[in-house]
């Protein structure tokens, strides 16, 4: 048994983790990062399942990666290339489609093809959904303030945050207060008619949630499609030149020319608790790593109710951890292709190859995907948003050949009976199925493919129940009450512990902005 | 002109306003469609000789201040029995205001369940506590930041600090959560768990893992004592009776109230209200004009479309209205064995309920409530069932054989309860959310006059621009369900409307 | 009421094929088999997701002159175009624009506004009676689903006729001329704002003496399929006086002089302003003349009366730059005058005289080679909005901003009697 002495150790080195890494490492601090699999990136990792294959194997787009962090450690000059997904391609059953292009022009065009009374709320819709984002986004870089608390600064945190919505017009005021209350398509009814245009919109509100484009609540998501940093775009998504993995490194590669140790293949098994203060992990090999401040990346329900003993944390805490909602929702599918795929409604190829085609067909669709979900059962017809990453960055395929990124919902973590090999092989048959419907080519196309349930990506990754957010983006799991009421400022109620993962504010999806903000609170307790 | 005010709509919330304006001394002329007055809170006879309350069974929420202005003692009794769960084989659970008693008849299933019972009941009262604060005041406008709604927001907020920090945070969180969760937090028993979720999703077209359910049931709570969990308030002879004490304030402080008299068309002049033209083609001249229809049919039906903005037109047609609930009335030669079920046996069953609401079909199992009014309401043997099994919407369309396979239907689900009773039905009377837009014009035959959900409640109800009973167009108010704190209440609306029109510059 | 769905969505379909689909291209106006043949410059540009001539020639010099000396010809097919039909199409556009259009007469056009319930604007375009029940509104915006909004409980069809119907604009002294010739008949009858409808080989016509430039001339509204005869016939009779084909720079120092505003440069729509500071209400554009605020009702009437009876905060004016002035400012770093070759869309600050606040801003601007002024159009604090009064506009002369003297005129600068009679 070997011991070690840091001035902080972070659990996980996933893409928050990393960040937060790399920002104590920067003001100075003696850093190590406890990655248990062989790579950095958690989530986001590029892999080459396949020889000459490279897939993004869970997350594979990145929208809002805070810019100040891309400043701040100088990522492109450790290799991070942003490429912009220029358009969604929905296919529909009749041989139709409708399509978002980067230009506003053609979009506008192409919505006026299905509806003209569309093609003017659209404009409209744009507009507003753009200043509603902007004028909200720095709620992305706040530490949320305590409402139950009188503290000058938590006062002066809510006022700000009330700041932030009373400083938009009335109107505004009102959408945003629909948007966060509605469910994504009955907000959508109020602008459009056109039903495969509300069912792709809406579907862009389910991701990675348990809801169903009429659950209250997933309104929300659509707001976030208009804070990307990709100026312009109609789905402000872009794609990592080497595939998500690519961040990850460059983020580790900025943590270690700042300090910090990242070491592979460490699987952390508990938190070491003395006197009621965290000071350090015990890994799994018996070693152990000692650190006044032991931050983690991991979610809430691994973090307290796995590697702390129950008795270190408060009962309150702990019966609020339990019930953080922290469902998985979807699956994944990774595929290399012989040829790309060639879709009935828009034949040959072409520049659609380089964004996301979207399978929501219709309302109906995505509607029924999550009925049988509801009852425990992965959707027969699933809602998918497919990307060939090797469209836009050549190097993930053999020349001439493609890879496929298969976002699948829904995939219930709680399926009835629990997920098998039978059970994967079944999805992924009904993801295969489902594309080929719009694309005859496609399963012959197909070389190899690798079916994640939220089983496996809870296996791989650690995440609980495969919920790729670290817990669902409900309102009662957001801001001051992410992950616990209370414990919403990246501490825990143990002196010395810190969270920094998807499962604090502001979220998840490839952000990083929990990992910096849990730096930046953690340098305010710690002397530099 | 020969009245200060017109009254569109005799019901629980156009008589409340009628009779503080009549007091107040205004000249009040109460105009109601229907051959009786009551609008959705009626009593009537639906097959010679047996009666029923057509639309509602509860006559809601009446706060004290409402009962005092106006000498409704005799209302808002609870029922002493809140809820019958017909249980799986261990007997019926059974939910009283007693908690311990209900504590009791829980155990049998859950002794978990049994211990949080007084617990849960405690958070409900709670919760409760802070919503009854913000319905008896005008709704807040969150976005001003004149002194008096500022006013209105710091000791909303004061309420809210005085729950202290978990009971802050417990509204806050719950408030937008769906009640499945919240009752899965709670409790074990799925049978306890899918009798509870129908008081989320009651009159909502919602099933119990949408999001802001909770806050139906919370809402559906407001004013009950603590553990009356699922509880109601009857009125002696019926609901019915509320609206006829009502009407008889209005007659007493010299208000006129004329039935069978329905109202065409709000006229404008010179951007504000003239007066009503009535379907008989008469005209009426005044200068206020308050409308206790829903906001989608005094909007867009009674006015002119050209007196309004058409963004504000928009907006009411965004409200969503969504009537699911069908009711029948059965009249019986003897009465039912069964007694007062709940027949909703999981939340998973309550949610597919909505399932076949959200795809426009008619549920095979929907959700039952059961009523059996007593015999001074019913005359004669009645049975009366809350039926959440449709949407106003279908897909096929409402016809006379898709009432009569519901009516049936649920027959058949008593049945199982009250073994016989098929052979004791004399006439069954479905009333489909088509019929209760018809006949009482509640638009897509919402009894709650625009769902009451989180994105429709206090400062957006019924729209961000007319939630404070003043409409845009000068002289017309609302003041009916469809605005704060909306349907459930009895006479809040109705009240605070009152209020405004009285303070505000109304020309006579 | 009725809403056509454009016929165009079956049109697509039938013609999807292999190689065009998705066709990532601008559209092509129904003029572009010609106005590409005239292109030396690839100088195009994008208008409503067409393609539009910027200038034909390398210098849009010429292409201005022909303006105010014999006859332009631009392509404003792009130009939303609605028609509004049936028992109601008065009523639905009185209460959409602010112009009394039930008064209009068979063959009238009428410039209006329309504006949102808070009164600001929403666009601006002209409305054309073509028979009893048949109107044409002109937009610059898309405004399908506005007029849809406002057609409630009214018997009206409402139809997006914009690639449909093609447009034509000749503007210039010798357009009546040209026009006479194409149309073998007399256009003397047809006064400012009126219509007629003949034809030009074959092609049915609908001619309205409107324009964007001030100055005499002519659009000419026709099929969309039977367009090019009538470009053809234009220039084969405009020959010989002079008709030059002309594309948006000209036009749009034209426009400036004859003080018309243009959309999301001179004003935003409310429809599509992020705040209320970047609305304009009717008053504001200087547009009182448009008001018929007796009207019984239209959309913002209520708050444009309140304003009328206040008084609006803002106006709408031309701004002049001083000559000498300017001349001076580039006198003190060595320098000649540096005047713009085309019309600017840039806010330029506009200040009290003698070095005080700021009280507007200019929104367009150019050069008058015709006039010989520096011209520009501006937003200014009511008070400081009367001819005459004397404003100081900032220059950037050699990097360095700097502060010309200018004066408010009233709009047109220019307003030549032709135009008119």
């Amino acid at each position: 048994m070997t011991s070690h002495r840091y001035d902080a150790i972070v659990i996980g080195g996933g893409h928050n983790g990393l960040v937060n890494a790399a920002y104590l490492a920067r003001a100075g601090k003696k850093v190590v990062v406890l990655e248990r699999r062989h790579l950095v990136g958690g989530a986001a990792v590029t892999e080459e399942i396949y020889p000459g294959f490279k897939y993004s194997v869970f997350s594979y787009v990145v929208s809002l990666l805070r810019p100040e962090i891309i400043r701040d450690l100088d990522l492109p000059r450790h290799g991070l290339e942003i490429l912009p997904l220029e358009s969604t391609v929905t296919p529909m059953f009749d041989g139709n489609y409708i399509a978002g292009w980067a230009d506003h022009d053609l979009t506008r065009r192409e919505i006026y093809r299905h509806s003209p009374r569309d093609a003017d709320a659209y404009d409209e819709y744009g507009h507003m959904m753009h200043h509603m984002a902007m004028a909200v986004k720095p709620i992305l870089a706040m530490v949320p303030p305590d409402p139950t608390s009188l503290a000058p600064s938590d006062l002066k945190g809510m006022l700000s945050f009330a700041g932030l919505f009373r400083s938009l017009p009335t109107r505004q005021f009102h959408q945003l207060y629909k948007l966060m209350t509605m469910s994504a398509g009955d907000y959508l009814d109020e602008w459009f008619e056109t039903d495969v245009l509300k069912a792709t919109k809406s579907a862009s509100g389910i991701i990675g949630t348990f809801m169903g484009p009429r659950t209250p609540g997933s309104a929300y998501v659509l707001l976030h499609h208009y804070m990307g940093e990709i100026d312009g775009a109609f789905r402000a998504w872009g794609f990592a030149k080497g595939g998500t993995g690519a961040i990850s490194k460059a983020i580790a590669s900025a943590a270690r020319e700042a300090g910090a140790e990242i070491r592979l293949n460490a699987s952390v098994a508990q938190v070491i608790v003395k006197n009621g203060r965290a000071t350090g992990v015990a890994m799994a090999n018996g070693d152990e790593f000692h650190a006044p401040v032991v931050v983690t990346s991991l979610d809430p329900k691994r973090s307290f109710l796995q590697l702390i003993e129950r008795k270190e944390l408060p009962a309150e805490f702990v019966r609020d951890i339990e019930r953080y909602k922290i469902r998985g929702s979807s699956g994944k599918v990774n595929l290399s292709l012989s040829e790309l795929p060639e879709f009935t409604c828009m034949p040959g190829n072409g520049p659609h190859h380089r964004g996301a085609f979207s399978i929501s067909p219709t309302m109906e669709y995505v509607e029924n995907a999550y009925d049988d979900a509801k009852y425990g059962d992965f959707s027969k017809k699933p809602y998918m948003d497919i990307v060939i990453p090797s469209m836009i960055d050549p190097g993930m395929a053999p020349p001439g050949k493609h890879v496929m990124s298969i976002f699948v919902q829904y995939a219930p973590s709680n399926i009835t009976g629990g997920w098998n090999d039978e059970k994967r092989e079944a999805f992924g048959d009904a993801v295969i199925d489902a594309v080929t419907r719009f694309a005859p080519n496609f399963r012959a196309s197909i070389l190899h493919r690798q079916v994640l349930t939220p089983a496996d990506i809870e296996s791989i990754t650690g995440l609980t129940d495969g919920n790729i957010f670290q817990g669902e983006l409900a309102l009662h799991q957001l801001f001051f009450l992410r992950p616990a009421p209370g414990w919403a400022r990246f501490r825990a109620p143990l002196k010395g512990l810190y969270q920094c993962g998807s499962a604090t504010h502001p979220g998840g999806g490839i952000m990083g902005a929990g990992g910096r903000l849990a730096a930046l609170e953690i340098l305010k307790d710690v002397p530099r | 002109m020969k009245h200060d005010v017109v009254i569109i709509g005799a019901g629980v919330n156009g008589l409340t306003t009628a009779a503080y304006l009549a007091r107040a001394g205004r000249k009040v002329l109460v105009l109601e469609q229907r051959a009786m007055i009551g609008g959705l809170c009626s009593t009537e006879e639906f097959h010679p000789g047996f009666h029923a309350n057509t639309c509602i069974d509860d006559t809601g929420w009446i706060p004290p201040s409402v009962m005092r202005d106006l000498g409704l003692s005799a209302f808002g009794t609870i029922a002493p029995v809140s809820m019958t769960i017909p249980g799986s084989g261990n007997g019926p659970i059974v939910i009283t205001p007693d908690v311990r008693a209900t504590s009791e008849s829980l155990k049998r299933y859950s002794s978990s369940d049994a211990a949080k019972w007084p617990e849960f009941c405690a958070f409900v009262a709670r919760l409760c506590g802070f919503l009854e604060a913000l319905y008896t005041v005008r709704a807040p406008a969150v976005e001003s930041t004149a002194p008096s709604d500022l006013l209105t927001l710091l000791s909303l907020g004061n309420k809210l600090r005085a729950l202290g920090k978990r009971g802050m945070i417990d509204v806050i969180r719950t408030i937008p959560m769906s009640i499945a969760d919240v009752l899965d937090e709670w409790f074990e028993n799925e049978t306890l768990k899918g009798a509870l979720s129908t008081l989320g999703v009651l009159n909502v077209q919602h099933g119990p893992q949408s999001g802001g359910t909770a806050l139906v049931f919370l809402h559906n709570h407001v004013g009950l004592p603590l553990g009356a969990i699922a509880g109601r308030r009857s009125a002696p002879g019926g609901v019915g009776a509320l609206p006829t004490a009502l009407a008889a304030v209005v007659a007493q402080s010299g208000g006129e109230i004329r039935t069978s008299t329905e109202v065409a068309r709000i006229r404008v002049q010179n951007d504000r209200v003239a007066g009503v033209t009535l379907a008989s083609g008469e005209e009426i001249g005044v200068h206020t004009v308050v409308s206790g229809a829903d906001p989608r049919r005094t909007f867009t039906t009674l006015c002119d479309a050209g007196d309004f903005d058409p963004d504000f037109l928009h907006a009411v047609d965004c409200i969503r209205m969504r009537g699911p609930q069908v009711r029948v009335h059965l009249a019986l030669s003897q009465a039912p064995t069964c007694g007062e079920i709940t027949i909703a046996p999981t939340m998973s069953y309550v949610e597919r309920t909505y399932d076949a609401a959200k795809h426009g079909r008619v549920a095979d199992h929907p959700w039952i409530r059961v009523s059996i009014p007593p015999a001074d309401v019913s005359g004669k043997h009645v049975v009366s069932l809350q039926v959440q099994a449709a949407a106003y919407t279908l897909r096929d369309g409402w016809t006379g054989a898709t009432r009569a396979a519901i009516g049936a239907n649920v027959v058949q689900m008593l049945e199982e309860h009250s073994p016989g009773l098929t052979q004791t039905v004399l006439h069954c009377e479905v009333v489909a959310p088509p019929d209760i837009e018809s006949g009482f014009g509640a638009t897509e035959g919402s009894l709650l006059h625009g769902e009451l959900t989180l994105d429709q409640f206090t400062f957006a109800r019924p729209v961000a621009s007319a939630s404070r009973y003043a409409s845009p167009m000068d002289g017309l108010w609302v003041c009916g369900s469809g605005t704060h704190p909306g349907a459930g209440t009895a006479g809040i609306s109705g009240r605070l409307a009152a209020r405004e029109i009285l303070s505000s510059k109304v020309r006579k | 009421m009725l809403i056509a769905r454009s016929s165009s969505v079956s049109h697509i379909m039938a013609h999807r094929s292999k190689s065009d689909m998705p066709n990532h291209r601008l559209k092509p106006t129904p003029f572009h088999d010609r106005t590409a043949r005239l292109m030396l410059g690839q100088s195009w540009r994008r208008w409503a997701g067409f393609t539009v001539a910027s200038s034909y020639d390398l210098s849009h010099e010429r292409e201005y002159y022909a303006i105010r000396n014999s006859a332009a010809l631009f392509d404003v097919s792009p130009l939303y175009k609605y028609h509004v039909t049936g028992r109601d199409a008065a009523r639905l556009l009185d209460r959409v624009v602010t112009r009394d259009v039930a008064r209009a007469k068979v063959g009238q056009v009428l410039y209006t506004t329309w504006c949102d319930g808070d009164g600001k604007v929403i666009d601006d375009g002209t409305v054309s009676r073509l028979d009893d029940t048949t109107y044409r509104l002109t937009a610059a915006d898309p405004n399908y689903r506005w007029l849809g909004d406002n057609a409630r409980q009214l018997d009206v069809h409402i139809e997006d006729v914009s690639e449909r119907i093609a447009a034509l604009a000749l503007q210039g002294p010798t357009s009546r001329t040209i026009l006479e010739l194409a149309t073998e008949s007399s256009l003397e009858a047809l006064k400012y704002f009126r219509l007629v409808n003949t034809s030009i080989r074959g092609t049915p016509v609908t001619i309205t003496r409107t324009g964007y430039t001030g100055d005499l001339g002519y659009e000419i509204w026709m099929d969309a399929a039977l367009a090019i005869p009538v470009w053809d016939r234009l220039i084969e009779c405009g020959t010989s006086y002079g008709i030059t084909p002309a594309g948006m720079l000209a036009l749009d120092m034209a426009r400036v002089e004859a003080g018309l505003l243009l959309i999301e440069v001179d004003y935003y729509s409310s429809r599509h302003a992020l705040i209320e500071q970047q609305k304009s209400s009717p008053l504001e554009l200087s547009l009182d003349w448009t008001l018929s605020l007796d009207k019984p009702q239209f959309n913002g009437r209520t708050a444009i009366r309140a304003e009328h009876a206040r008084g609006a905060a803002w106006k709408f004016v031309g701004v002049e730059v001083d000559w000498t002035s300017l001349q001076s400012l580039y006198a003190n770093v060595g320098l000649a005058p540096r005047l713009p070759t085309q019309a600017w869309r840039t806010s330029v600050p506009l200040y009290q005289a003698a070095g005080g606040r700021q009280i507007g801003y200019a929104t367009s601007g150019t050069w008058s080679p015709l006039l010989k002024r520096y011209l520009t159009l501006a937003h200014v604090e009511a008070k400081y909005s009367a001819p005459g009064t004397t404003l100081e506009i900032e220059m950037t002369v050699e990097h360095r901003r700097k502060r010309a003297l200018a004066t408010v005129n009233a709009l047109p600068f220019y307003n030549p009697a032709r135009k008119r009679a």
